[in-house]
């Protein structure tokens, strides 16, 4: 949200950007934030517009799949910004699969991994927890 | 429902024209719209129109591929339209190009 993310004076250290609980009702206004923050932050273009498909893919998936609710955390370091989304599902492939042109659904998690530069998934009994990076 | 509205073409195809963002909270609404305008006109063409639509996700391509499967089962052509540069990455990233007549 502010214009030290390119600055050369920037700290090295992680600097939180948005921390947000979410449910089903919030996915919306979540994404607009998380939108504005990119945005703030200097994404453009195409660039900021994946991401923001990708992190909503992933808190959709938590409130379709991973107990109706999650956490999202966005932050920048160094050059690049990060999004981790916790929630309490199994989580999803670990290599998705596209599927044929004619079937309607599952093209959720890769478009996720898709759409950034790195993409790290952890699960255990607790939960998912999904942490996005683009560059 | 602002982000979906349908009409008929001069030449009889159904024209669907989608706006704004398209996401999990409204696409069921937005498949209805789409899937009873086509069986109960009974088009010999389908076209969507994506030059509004500013955001899509994962269940909004899945309606167009359900209207896809609706419009071919109904006999009639099918092809979407007017693609934002942020839509047809999508849509190549999801190997949609080809099947929705982008290529």
């Amino acid at each position: 949200m502010n214009e030290q993310g390119h600055s050369e004076t920037q700290p090295s250290g992680p600097q939180d950007l948005l921390a947000r609980e979410f449910d089903r009702h919030t996915l919306v206004r979540l994404r607009h934030e998380v939108e504005r923050a990119c945005r703030g932050w200097g994404l453009t273009g195409l660039t900021l517009y994946r991401f923001v498909v990708a992190v909503n893919e992933i808190t959709t998936n938590a409130v379709r799949h991973g107990g109706g609710h999650g956490r999202l955390s966005l932050w920048q370091q160094g050059p690049r910004l990060f999004c981790r989304v916790d929630d309490q599902g199994p989580g999803g492939a670990a290599e998705p699969r596209l599927p044929p042109p004619d079937h309607p659904r599952g093209r959720g998690l890769w478009l996720a991994r898709n759409n950034v530069e790195r993409f790290t998934l952890r699960s255990d009994a607790q939960g998912t927890s999904i942490v996005m990076e683009t560059s | 429902m602002h982000e979906a509205s349908v009409d008929t073409n001069d030449d009889g195809a159904l024209r669907v024209t989608l706006r704004g963002e398209i996401d999990f909270t409204n696409s069921t609404e937005i498949h209805k719209i789409i899937t009873d305008a086509v069986s109960e006109r009974r088009p010999a063409a389908v076209r969507v129109d994506l030059a509004g639509v500013t955001f899509m996700d994962s269940t909004g391509i899945g309606v167009l591929v359900d209207a896809m499967r609706v419009a071919l089962a109904a006999q009639a052509d099918f092809r979407v339209e007017n693609p934002t540069r942020r839509m047809l990455d999508q849509l190549r990233t999801t190997g949609l190009l080809t099947a929705f007549g982008l290529e």
